[in-house]
């Protein structure tokens, strides 16, 4: 496992979540990542499970200074993926499909963090735990 | 080698009133302490950067004129060095003296015999720093090249990097005296002759020789400054004919860097000019390196990945930095805002990020390839205007504005006084629809989880970009052959177009 899956996966694990190794055929997104399951708990999903995975490639520097830009969610979410491609302003909001190794269905919503990170004044702030409660439940919430 | 030591503001602060602390005694008793160091990233200057200050104990030394330093203290260093991977630095006071101190019989048999062969596990050289009156600094290596071989090298320089002010102490030798010269005269009338001594010795290093860097590039040749880098790997091409000053119709496909090196070895004002055109990416490790060379960093480049890596540099090594960068909004050729930013960044002042010039996550898109030029390129929007415009009024003003306040940085530190409310600000931005020019104060330190300010700030080589550097690519024989094609092309040019007008 990559050091930025690593540290990813043992900040999940401290946070309850049951994290795995996860890699996509995508070619935006290369390297290997975590995927585990999520229940949503909020907007019109609320209490549902899903997939979700997240990759850090080592290009793009390490967690926590960088977030994942793209965001996979199994099973697809049409909805989802509708309401981010109608979000799209040039910066973000692409939404790719593929199946996995294990022939799963996956979705990648292009989703980075682009406003908050940078600014969090805590020490401790740039976390797993900040990037679910502020950054994933926000993409729930306006589902 | 060139050495040099570099000691934040904040940090001169703290160590002048410790080894001072006796200065108004009854006897004139000197004073010592230990600080950690680490290498900078220089490829021609080896620099110590003091990155902690450890100040003894009561029971850590004896105070007698001179100072005894107890086995224990050194050992405490010695840990933290080695905890850290960090060098070790003795500094000691002469309060009575007032310029570059040469070393005592005595001190030079502290540092050689005693404190050298204590901290040898360090795998570091010790760093020796004298301070002299209040506010001179001088130091010095001591190096280890083979087992029982000693050698002593000077520094060429001290360092003093504040929010709004630099200084270097320097010893009588390390330049020739600087006189002044008749194509200066004007200059230095302007601000006198220790000013532009100062101005003229910053070795300055500009990211990006495109329309910003071209002017910024012209205004220090003409200002008389030294030592100039200029990191770049583009060529010019075409549509860049209408911002870059120092190119013409001939130039196209020429890489930027030569042809702005030859422009300004050719107007530059300074008696002995040094231009180091390097043509590769600031994401090169070489090109990392050479601007670490650097006194102060101007960043004239146009991307979230580029301004990472110069954040990176600036803070890890104690560099300032200015930079600046034009956006312009103008759908369907519609001029609807022009605004150009440009801020004085660094050490004790707020990075680049934490002032929104770029987010982590642009200059993450970037360097995987997903965003190119402010838009991600997997993007459908292929009707929508390419970014990038820009015209080279906007690019003077952007020029102008990185001048001034490196003029403001190097040659006026008391201009920066808290009466006039607009003296004492690090950021400027300028609206051009709205005829607007708005300072603005951002708070002077970084976000508290801020990885510039607080994890990287002073570690030189350790304190490089967690992504890996661009590995420098071969150029191909057909594309050499091809540019010194264009290059004698080049110059076949300018020689018939001089020989035209001299016939005309």
């Amino acid at each position: 496992m990559s050091k930025n899956a690593g540290l990813f996966s043992g900040e999940l694990s401290h946070l309850g979540y049951t994290p795995q190794p996860f890699s996509t055929p995508m070619r935006h997104c290369p390297g290997e990542g975590v995927k585990f399951e999520y229940r949503i708990k909020d907007g019109s999903r609320i209490g549902e499970t899903v997939l979700l995975g997240v990759v850090i490639p080592d290009v793009a520097g390490a967690w926590p200074e960088v977030t994942p830009h793209w965001i996979h969610v199994s099973p697809p979410d049409s909805v989802l993926a509708e309401q981010v491609q109608a979000n799209r302003d040039g910066q973000h909001g692409c939404v790719e499909g593929y199946k996995d190794m294990d022939g799963v269905e996956w979705m990648a919503i292009s989703a980075p963090v682009t406003d908050f990170w940078d600014q969090i004044d805590d020490p401790n702030g740039k976390s797993v735990k900040t990037y679910l409660e502020r950054h994933i439940r926000r993409i729930w919430a306006a589902r | 080698m060139i050495y040099r030591v570099v000691i934040r503001e904040a940090m001169h602060l703290k160590l002048v009133d410790h080894l001072l602390s006796y200065l108004h005694g009854e006897d004139s008793q000197e004073e010592v302490c230990f600080a950690l160091w680490y290498p900078g990233d220089g490829t021609n200057r080896y620099t110590g950067i003091l990155s902690e200050v450890m100040l003894p104990n009561a029971d850590d030394r004896d105070l007698h004129g001179n100072v005894t330093v107890h086995r224990k203290y050194l050992n405490r260093v010695l840990e933290c060095a080695l905890a850290a991977n960090a060098g070790v630095a003795v500094l000691h006071s002469h309060p009575e003296a007032y310029d570059w101190q040469a070393l005592s019989r005595v001190d030079h048999d502290t540092e050689r015999n005693v404190i050298l062969p204590f901290i040898r596990e360090t795998r570091l050289p010790l760093l020796g720093i004298t301070l002299a009156g209040n506010n001179f600094w001088s130091a010095r290596f001591w190096h280890e090249p083979s087992v029982g071989e000693v050698q002593l090298d000077d520094c060429n320089d001290v360092r003093r990097i504040g929010p709004r002010k630099s200084y270097a102490d320097s010893p009588p030798f390390a330049y020739p005296a600087y006189t002044r010269r008749t194509i200066l005269k004007r200059t230095i009338d302007s601000w006198g002759l220790a000013a532009q001594e100062r101005l003229a010795r910053t070795h300055v290093c500009v990211v990006g020789a495109g329309s910003v860097g071209a002017m910024v590039l012209e205004s220090l040749a003409r200002t008389g400054i030294e030592q100039i880098t200029i990191i770049d790997p583009d060529e010019v091409a075409l549509h860049n004919l209408d911002r870059l000053v120092y190119a013409d119709r001939f130039s196209v496909g020429l890489l930027k860097v030569d042809l702005a090196a030859a422009h300004i070895r050719r107007i530059a004002t300074a008696s002995l000019p040094v231009v180091r055109a390097v043509p590769l990416s600031i994401r090169n490790e070489r090109a990392y390196c050479l601007a670490a060379d650097a006194d102060l960093i101007i960043s004239c480049v146009d991307n979230a990945e580029a301004r990472d890596v110069v954040n990176h540099l600036a803070y890890s090594n104690c560099l300032p930095l200015i930079d600046g960068g034009v956006d312009v909004d103008s759908p369907k050729g519609h001029l609807r805002s022009a605004r150009w930013r440009v801020h004085l960044a660094g050490p004790d002042m707020r990075c680049l990020r934490c002032r929104n010039q770029y987010t982590s996550s642009e200059a993450a898109d970037e360097r995987q390839g997903l965003r190119r030029h402010g838009r991600y390129i997997n993007s459908n929007e292929s009707s929508s205007a390419e970014p990038g415009q820009n015209t080279f009024a906007f690019c003077n003003l952007v020029a102008a504005e990185e001048i001034r306040i490196l003029l403001r940085y190097v040659v006026g530190d008391s201009w920066w006084h808290e009466t006039n409310p607009t003296s004492g600000l690090w950021s400027f931005e300028h609206r051009f629809v709205d005829a607007c020019t708005e300072p603005f104060e951002h708070p002077s330190a970084c976000v508290s989880s801020c990885e510039f300010a607080h994890k990287r700030l002073g570690l030189g080589k350790f304190g490089r970009p967690s992504y890996p550097f661009l590995p420098e690519t071969h150029v191909h024989w057909r594309s050499r052959a091809k540019r010194w094609f264009r290059r004698l092309r080049h110059t076949v040019q300018c020689l018939r177009a001089t020989l035209l007008s001299f016939l005309a």
